[in-house]
């Protein structure tokens, strides 16, 4: 296997690819007991239009069906797999994002068994019309459950104003969607995507980097599903605008919220390395908005919310920062954001800074297994590539960081405020 | 790993040495008795003592110190284990081995500043300080209350807790507005004067002497702590069965169930409530969710948690109306086979191991391993060579007893379904 610098030595991962086309890679860490293993589909909810295995003409998908899939992969006809798992107290779950879902486990004993089984299960599909009849029940619970979530209805009004085609919607789909979904076009999806060479496998752990190549490369259920179609998925880019600059919508809350977004095409700063880019606006977006910042100093001393953070999305070149906060003075709230980006003065000593305080923090995150191979998975989904993170931050110059700062353009904005029904 | 207690007259150190991990952890512990005020005051004081201090007088200060020195920000929470309240000031310093800078004595001394060395004058916090976080705390209770699933379960508690006021362990809003820069100094002189306080420092350390006299030097409390009550709440019998409904403009109804023990031996206290928790909720693969939602299909969630210190047993989900009836009976018949022992020895083995695996976790990390000592010395918690062994030999017949002392006591049901 290759051997490759993560967090530069302090955590070593191997990559193979293994006969049947899934990509392998180990971080072992024989200081913890435990291990974990993501099984990972590069396939999720914003993936909707594709020539189906047999098709010659694309078809436009009910939304909800990765996540369906997810939740089918623990029917197999053998019975139920946390039969199997729970012999080993080992825990299993998964879950389904905007690009990909992940099948993954945790536990002490019997690693490759458990690997092995995980790699079944998830190659063994199962789909009956009653079995599916059953899931449309549950899942229809989920959705529901989601919906009354005021604050995931703001997150996605936030995602409706600032992309047209990308992060769109509820990953679990609709109660109309869910019922267009039949054990029929379950099976095409799932033959058209879930081929080895469109997944990925990342264990980490306790684990030895040999064994575990070995496992796949003779585990039977997985080598029946040799990558057998292409995937032709209908691209659409993103736009490089914001959809909406501004909504208002109403629930029942008593204190007013908000989330104002900027959208940035990373294409627009002239930095070829994108993954170095994002590093840069990451440390810069974690000084002017982090805990201890000035921002969060003005906040505080003169009261412009109860509550509030920042997130960035990322896809492709794409990036967005977004800020939620609870706030009886939105405007205000928005006038500082609007002004802290407008007058960025950060020293060579806050960028040095962040720096070492980074390092610090990624070396501590190496203790956490489940942290580690996550972090690599997120690696692998945003960047498509396994890098040393060390590496990248050395690398970052004062100078160059800059210049990315001239280059922002601050004009392309979102805003959704978020109001008391009652207030309307 | 290796342990260490050192009994001082304030406080006890207790050493956890621990090759496996990049970090060191300090925290410092104060346990006193719950109130109902106590709750409200340490969650507006422990962000008020964390957000700066009088060397550091502002928050951008206090977080490049942090910075300077590498550590993360300094945590503070607040936990209650029954009829007592722990309230916890952590810092994790990265081993000096992997970075030259960083220093365990260093990170102490920001851990004294904090705690000893607070951001007052006339023994009064900050006004401005202070008024940001109690609008934070008033602010985080009506975002809980508005969320319908958490506020089902917060309903429930205060029903279930006619006498133990404190089960939730979120602020009372009329406590909160009592908040004053003078009262919230004399909880915080409270809290150091009259807890009991134990300090951890888990990690790679073998410099326990030079530790223990620059500690001791260090951290002066002036404390003489007040005896503290049993932790354990114990019920009298229930009688009936209570239902309280609510209806709410959601799509989704939610209910949850409170049981209480009654009359639990120790034995069944320590490990019989979380086996039998296991087995109906406690996992993606327990009972509850194999009969009503797999089985079903009547949910997406449903599980439970079981407060041994509290002696109750909670279950929630998120339903449909019409559905109400046969959710109640599923979870009936479940209780009722337990009790007849109608569940296979695989069921059983699955469970004990499950429990076994999760003492393990303990060796995770740093503060997994400092919440397990202090379980030791404050709620007298079994070590783990007793805890495994006593799990090792549950039984079938000590499910079927327990479920003889579990009661339903109270549903609250909130009607969505739009």
């Amino acid at each position: 296997m290759k051997k490759l610098n993560y967090f530069g030595k302090i955590q070593t991962v191997y990559y193979e690819k293994a006969n049947n086309g899934l990509d392998v890679y180990v971080l072992p860490n024989n200081k913890q007991e435990k291990y974990t293993a993501l099984l990972v589909v590069k396939y999720g909810s914003d993936i909707n239009e594709v020539k189906l295995v047999g098709d010659s003409e694309f078809k436009l998908l009910p939304s909800g069906i990765a996540h369906f899939l997810e939740h089918k992969a623990f029917d197999m006809n053998e019975g139920n797999p946390f039969d199997f798992f729970g012999q080993y107290a080992t825990f299993v779950n998964a879950s389904t994002s905007f690009n990909s879902t992940k099948y993954y486990i945790e536990g002490k004993k019997k690693a490759y068994d458990n690997i092995d089984y995980l790699i079944k299960m998830v190659f063994s599909p199962y789909f009956t019309e009653d079995s599916v009849n059953n899931e449309k029940s549950i899942i229809g619970e989920e959705i529901k459950m989601y919906e009354d979530d005021i604050e995931w209805v703001l997150d996605l009004k936030a995602r409706e104003g600032l992309f047209k085609n990308i992060f769109v919607g509820n990953i679990g789909g609709s109660i109309e969607s869910i019922n267009e979904i039949d054990a029929n076009i379950l099976t095409k999806v799932y033959e058209t995507f879930y081929q080895p060479s469109n997944m990925f496998l990342v264990v980490s752990g306790k684990v030895s980097p040999k064994k575990i190549i070995d496992l796949v490369n003779s585990n039977k259920v997985i080598n029946e599903h040799k990558t057998k179609y292409p995937i032709e998925i209908l691209q659409k880019k993103e736009e490089k605008q914001v959809v909406l600059e501004y909504q208002e919508i109403y629930g029942l809350i008593k204190n007013p919220k908000l989330r104002y977004s900027y959208k940035f095409d990373l294409n627009d700063f002239m930095v070829i390395d994108h993954v170095k880019l994002k590093w840069y606006l990451n440390l810069l977006f974690t000084f002017l908005f982090g805990s201890g910042s000035y921002f969060d100093e003005e906040i505080i001393t003169k009261h412009l919310a109860t509550s509030f953070y920042d997130d960035y999305m990322i896809r492709d070149n794409i990036y967005t920062i977004s800020f939620f906060a609870e706030s009886d003075y939105g405007d205000l709230f928005v006038d500082l954001v609007d002004k802290t980006m407008e007058n960025i003065n950060i020293t060579e000593e806050d960028f040095n800074r962040i720096k070492k305080l980074w390092y610090s923090i990624i070396i501590r995150s190496t203790d956490n297994i489940v942290n580690v191979a996550n972090s690599l998975v997120d690696d692998l989904l945003r960047d498509e590539k396994c890098y040393d993170n060390f590496d990248y931050i050395e690398k970052l110059d004062y100078h160059e960081l800059l210049e990315i700062i001239h280059k922002l353009d601050l004009s392309n904005k979102s805003l959704v405020f978020l109001l008391p029904k009652e207030g309307k | 790993m290796e342990y260490k207690k050192i009994e001082l007259d304030e406080y006890n150190i207790h050493f956890i040495k621990n090759e496996n991990f990049h970090s060191i952890n300090c925290n410092i512990m104060f346990t006193q008795n719950v109130t109902k005020k106590l709750i409200t005051y340490q969650n507006v004081l422990i962000n008020v003592l964390t957000h700066s201090t009088k060397k550091y007088d502002t928050n951008i200060e206090l977080v490049r110190k942090c910075q300077e020195l590498c550590l993360i920000r300094p945590t503070a929470s607040t936990t209650r284990y029954g009829n007592l309240y722990s309230t916890s000031f952590g810092i994790s310093i990265l081993d000096p081995k992997y970075y030259h800078e960083s220093s365990l004595f260093d990170g102490l001394l920001l851990l004294k500043e904090i705690l000893l060395n607070p951001l007052v004058s006339h023994q009064s916090f900050k006004q401005e300080i202070v008024d940001f976080i109690k609008n934070e705390e008033r602010a985080y209770v009506i975002r809980e209350r508005e969320d319908p699933r958490s506020y089902a379960n917060i309903r429930l508690l205060e029903l279930l807790g006619e006498d133990n006021y404190a089960l939730t362990g979120y602020s009372d809003l009329e406590i909160l507005e009592e908040v004053t820069i003078k009262s919230l100094y004399r909880f915080y002189q409270k809290m150091i004067k009259e807890s009991k306080i134990d300090i951890f420092i888990a990690g790679d350390i073998d410099n326990y002497e030079e530790l223990k006299t620059f500690i001791q030097n260090s951290f002066i409390f002036n404390n003489h702590a007040i005896k503290l009550d049993e932790a354990c709440t114990y019920h009298l019998d229930v009688d009936n069965e209570h239902l309280f409904k609510e209806n709410i403009d959601y799509r989704q109804s939610k209910i949850a169930l409170g049981l209480k023990f009654t009359n639990l031996s120790s034995y069944e206290n320590k490990y019989i409530v979380s086996a039998l928790n296991t087995l109906i909720g406690g996992n993606n693969d327990a009972l509850l969710m194999k009969r009503v939602r797999e089985e079903k299909g009547l949910c997406y969630y449903i599980g439970s948690y079981a407060s041994r210190l509290d002696n109750i047993l909670i279950i929630n989900s998120g339903i449909k109306k019409k559905d109400y009836e046969e959710i109640i009976k599923t979870i009936r018949e479940i209780f009722h086979d337990l009790e007849k022992g109608l569940f296979s020895n695989d069921l059983l083995k699955k469970m004990k191991l499950e429990l076994l695996e999760k003492l393990s976790s303990i060796n995770e990390n740093n503060i997994n391993l400092i919440y397990y000592f202090y379980g030791q010395e404050v709620l007298h918690s079994d070590d783990i060579l007793t805890k495994k062994e006593k799990i090792a030999h549950i039984t079938k017949k000590d499910i079927q007893n327990i479920i003889k002392k579990v009661e339903l006591d109270t549903i609250f049901w909130l009607e969505g379904d739009l």
